[in-house]
C-alpha cells in the first residue's frame, strides 16, 4: 500500500491511464451528485410567468444591443491593434477559440478547490488548458477523463498564475490561499507601485495561460518602505464558486 | 437467487450509494463533517459478515474511493484497512456491546484509520486535512441508525423461502 501511495505521489504518469478511466467512470457519479442543481436550474428556466419571459427578453434585447455596439467597436480597435503591432514588428497573438463545458461536480475534499467539468479527452481537452468564466480566468485543466476533466481553481492553496497589474504592468505571481475569494501576491517589492482597486490581467509568462485575460481585483495593500515585502490581496473576478458555465480556452492552431 | 448473490447485489449498491454520498455537494464549511459511508459500511462487514469481506474488496474500494476523492491512491486505503485491522481485533467485543457503546468504539477505530490517512497527508504534501475527526465523529453518530438497517439488509438467511 506504502509503495502504490509513493508510486502514484512521484511518479504519476506510470498509473495516470488507471487513474484515468477510474476517473472516467466516476463521472456518472458527479453527474448524479448534481441533480439537485440540475433541478433547481431546470425549474428556474421553465417555471416562469409569460411576463417574466417578457421582461427577461427585453432585458436581454437590450444587452444585446449594447454589446453588439462594443463588438463593433472591438473590431476596429483589434485591426487596429495588429497594424500596429506589425508596425512594431512585435509578433502576432495568437487567437483563441473556445469549447463551452458545464460544471458536473466539486471535488469533495475542501482542501482542494477543484471542479469537473463535462468536456474530456473526446473534445479535444488537455492538461495545462486554461479556463475562464464570463468575468474573467478561473483556472486550469489538471486531469481528463474521456468525457468529463478536472479543473484547478485559481484559488487552490497549490494554484499560481502569472498576473500583471493592468495599470503599471508590473509582473507578480498570484497565488492561491485556499480562501475562494482570495489571492495572495508574494515576493513584491515594498516600492512597488500597486494600490487597492488596481485590475491584475493574466501576463502569459510560463506559456501556460494566454496573455490578457482579467484575474482578480486588488483589494488589500500592507507594508511599505522598511518591511521586506508587501502583503497584497485580491479578490479574483471570476465567480469561482458560482459559475455554471465555463469556457475552456485553445489556441487556434491547435 | 442465492442468499450470497442477492446480499452482493445488496452491497454492490450500498458501495455505490455510498461513493455518491462522498462527492455529493455540500456548502463549503461543512465539507470537513461528511461521514465517511463507506468505512462504516466496511466496519460494519468486518464485525458483523466478515463472510462476505476480504481484503481484495477493501483495497478496490479504497482505491476507487480515493480516485474520486483525488486523494494519493491508496491513501484512504491505508485508512480503510487500519480500520478493518481494527474491527478484526475487536470484532467478537463490539458485538456484544449496545449501539451507543458500539459508536464509541466506532470512533475510536474510524479515528484511527483517518489518522493513518492525516500522516500519509502530512508525509506526501506537507499539509494536515484540516478538522479531520470531524468526519470522524459524524461518522460514529451515524453508526446507531445505520447499523440496524443493515441488519436488515444483510441478515444471514434473509429470506425464509430461499431457492438454494
Amino acid at each position: 500500500m506504502f509503495g502504490l501511495i509513493l508510486v502514484d505521489h512521484h511518479y504519476p504518469s506510470v498509473l495516470k491511464p488507471i487513474k484515468a478511466a477510474l476517473f472516467s467512470a466516476a463521472s456518472p457519479f458527479y453527474k448524479l451528485s448534481n441533480t439537485p442543481r440540475d433541478v433547481e436550474a431546470w425549474g428556474e428556466a421553465h417555471l416562469l410567468s409569460r411576463a417574466d419571459l417578457i421582461e427577461r427578453n427585453r432585458a436581454l434585447e437590450t444587452e444585446a444591443l449594447i454589446l453588439q455596439r462594443k463588438l463593433q467597436r472591438m473590431a476596429a480597435l483589434t485591426a487596429e491593434n495588429g497594424r500596429l503591432r506589425a508596425l512594431l514588428n512585435s509578433a502576432k497573438r495568437v487567437e483563441q477559440r473556445v469549447t463551452i463545458s458545464e460544471l458536473i461536480g466539486v471535488e469533495p475534499d475542501s482542501r482542494s478547490h477543484i471542479v469537473i467539468v463535462n468536456r474530456g479527452e473526446n473534445d479535444g481537452v488537455h492538461v495545462g488548458q486554461s479556463v475562464i468564466d464570463a468575468s474573467g480566468m478561473m483556472g486550469q485543466v489538471v486531469v481528463v477523463g474521456y468525457n468529463t476533466a478536472k479543473v484547478m481553481l485559481i484559488t487552490d492553496q497549490r494554484h499560481a498564475i502569472p498576473v500583471q497589474i493592468n495599470r503599471t504592468g508590473v509582473r507578480a505571481i498570484a497565488e492561491g490561499t485556499g480562501d475562494i475569494n482570495r489571492l495572495r501576491l508574494r515576493h513584491l517589492s515594498p516600492t512597488t507601485d500597486i494600490r487597492k482597486g488596481d485590475l491584475l490581467v493574466s501576463s502569459g509568462l510560463g506559456g501556460r495561460f494566454p496573455v490578457g485575460y482579467p484575474v482578480a481585483e486588488v483589494i488589500d495593500v500592507e507594508g511599505g518602505p522598511g518591511m521586506t515585502f508587501l502583503e497584497v490581496q485580491a479578490k479574483p473576478l471570476a465567480r469561482l464558486s458560482q459559475s455554471r458555465y465555463m469556457l475552456l480556452l485553445r489556441d487556434v492552431d491547435e | 437467487m442465492s442468499n450470497d448473490a442477492r446480499h452482493y447485489l445488496i452491497l454492490t449498491v450500498l458501495f455505490m450509494g455510498s461513493l455518491l454520498l462522498a462527492v455529493w455537494p455540500l456548502p463549503f464549511t461543512w465539507m470537513p463533517y461528511r461521514p465517511v459511508f463507506l468505512a462504516l459500511i466496511l466496519c460494519y462487514l468486518v464485525v458483523y459478515r466478515p463472510d462476505l469481506i476480504n481484503l481484495y474488496i477493501i483495497v478496490i474500494a479504497g482505491i476507487i474511493y480515493d480516485v474520486f476523492n483525488g486523494n494519493a491512491m491508496g491513501q484512504q486505503t491505508l485508512g480503510f484497512i487500519v480500520m478493518a485491522f481494527g474491527c478484526t481485533m475487536l470484532q467478537q467485543r463490539i458485538k456484544m456491546f449496545a449501539a451507543i457503546q458500539q459508536a464509541g468504539v466506532i470512533f475510536l477505530i474510524v479515528g484511527l484509520g483517518q489518522m493513518a490517512v492525516n500522516w500519509v497527508e502530512a508525509l506526501l504534501y506537507g499539509q494536515t486535512i484540516p478538522k479531520v475527526f470531524a468526519s470522524v465523529a459524524t461518522t460514529a453518530l451515524l453508526w446507531p441508525f445505520c447499523s440496524p438497517v443493515l441488519h436488515v439488509l444483510l441478515r444471514r438467511g434473509w429470506t425464509a423461502t430461499s431457492d438454494e
